[in-house]
């Protein structure tokens, strides 16, 4: 409907889901599924309003590993050149699925070295993760683990 | 017998319609004695196979059953229904207390997905953060004894008729191995953490000759209680063949709750089953349980992606993703383990 914005909608599903259609839910199952949706709901709507949350991942990722990249150029050369390497081919990626995914895979190649200076590498991941999932942890839904315990 | 049209026609993975399901019985399990299914309820916990609560009438009466089908994508491919119900019948004939296969349907097409209709299991259960605990705090110690007991006889099974493995180490690699594939199956966009706690677990898997059943998803929720007594272990799609300590470490991390099998009760298993259980195997089979549940609830966020509609599973996969710094932690605690054992 041409008429309303994509986040006027969003908000619009939200409120009939919370307002029409929870109360009238008994059965636990589909309750689950619609605070669920909400969530999920909520979590669009702040895309619509911020971008993929990819663009943040990479853009840390890469000046992260950058760095490390330059402090290995004096103590591991090669795997320096490699992590360098890896930059460069995520550089001209524009769509932040894909470039993750080139990230995520040069990665897992690196971490397969066993240079203890992969240690390094591993610990740029670990702390991007580590914010990540402190970002994510926003759109959990409690009710949605709790019903699995 | 009722009339079902076209329409009633089952989606793979969903509720089966109770007149679907009565026509069904009727025609391909007479023995049950179905006359009336008068309602098919999904059960609101589980998060892989779908399990329904089947109320009907047979020429014995009312029944309560428990219809237990393969999702459609699910987080635990590939599923094998009649795999799960042949190792549940062989614990149940080696006298554990588990739920009566009653019927296999291993065509897809008859009601969307395979299935397996059993019986349910009257009972009580525990949630693992249960209310009851912090009423009752009396109630803890008495169930980690009959959980201890349970899992010492679980071990104990022979003829369990799943692949064996010449040692513990094999067992343990074999494993790393499923939980490779899966990843490589489920993986939404590539987890380079996960990855490497994989190569980690692949190159570190502890000796031992001791292999037994293992449970796999040993945790109060899937157990049913009564008088104290644990009548019914539930949910055997993740059992296999391995290191007991690869269930106890479960118990203490993943599964864990009030009923954790570390101090006393961990003396207590090895004193009812002589296995042997020290910190090298503790940490690296915690490390392996932590990353096999994270590979599976990382399996959500595909799942989602190919169609599937419980919503449950965003949380999931998030909930996995936040565990990679808990792998690298448990990677960092094997590394001290081991140098304090050289």
């Amino acid at each position: 409907m041409i008429l309303v914005e994509s986040r006027e909608i969003l908000a619009a599903v939200r409120r009939s889901l919370e307002v029409n259609v929870l109360p009238a839910v008994a059965e636990d199952f589909a309750r689950v599924q619609v605070i669920a949706a909400i969530r999920a709901l909520d979590e669009v709507a702040d895309r619509l309003d911020h971008g993929d949350p990819l663009h943040g991942v990479n853009g840390r990722l890469e000046r992260d590993l950058g760095d490390l990249a330059a402090d290995l150029a004096e103590t591991s050369p090669e795997l320096g050149s490699r992590v360098a390497a890896l930059l460069s081919q995520t550089a001209g990626i524009s769509d932040p699925r894909e470039k993750y995914r080139v990230i995520g895979e040069g990665v897992t190649e690196l971490l397969t070295g066993d240079e203890p200076a992969t240690a390094l590498i591993r610990h740029v991941m670990e702390v991007e993760s580590a914010r990540t999932s402190a970002d994510d942890a926003a759109w959990m839904c409690p009710e949605a683990i709790e019903s699995l315990q | 017998m009722p009339q079902v049209s076209e329409d009633d026609s089952v989606v793979g993975g969903q509720v089966p319609v109770p007149e679907r399901l009565e026509e069904y019985l009727s025609r391909r399990a007479p023995a049950l004695g179905t006359r009336r299914v008068n309602a098919v309820e999904r059960f609101p916990n589980g998060l892989s196979s779908l399990s329904c609560r089947v109320e009907a009438e047979t020429d014995n009466g009312p029944v309560t059953w428990v219809l237990r089908a393969e999702p459609e994508h699910g987080v635990i491919p590939p599923y094998d229904i009649a795999a799960e119900c042949r190792l549940v019948e062989r614990v149940g004939a080696a006298g554990l207390p588990v739920p009566a296969v009653l019927h296999v349907e291993s065509d897809p097409a008859e009601l969307g997905s395979r299935f397996a209709l059993m019986s349910f299991v009257e009972g009580e259960g525990y949630r693992s953060a249960d209310p009851r605990f912090e009423t009752d705090t009396a109630i803890v110690p008495a169930l980690g004894l009959r959980f201890v007991e349970m899992l010492a006889r679980i071990h104990g099974v022979r003829g369990h008729g799943l692949t064996a493995h010449a040692d513990a180490a094999s067992a343990a690699r074999a494993f790393v191995a499923v939980c490779r594939r899966r990843l490589a199956e489920t993986e939404v966009l590539p987890r380079p953490l996960i990855r490497h706690a994989l190569d980690v677990l692949d190159r570190r898997a502890p000796e031992g000759d001791k292999t037994v059943l293992l449970h796999g998803d040993y945790r109060l929720p899937n157990l049913k209680w009564r008088d104290g007594e644990i009548v019914g272990i539930l949910d055997w799609e993740l059992a296999r063949v391995g290191d007991p300590a690869s269930d106890l470490a479960f118990t203490q991390l993943v599964g864990a709750g009030p009923c954790a099998i570390e101090g006393d009760l961990a003396d207590y298993y090895v004193e009812l089953t002589g296995n042997v259980v020290d910190d090298r195997r503790i940490a690296y089979y915690q490390m392996l349980e932590m990353v096999k549940s994270t590979v599976i609830g990382l399996a959500g966020a595909r799942d989602i992606v190919q169609g599937g509609s419980d919503l449950r599973l965003l949380s999931v996969a998030g909930l996995a993703a936040s565990a990679e710094p808990v792998i690298s932690m448990l990677e960092t605690m094997l590394d001290r383990v081991e140098e304090v054992s050289a």
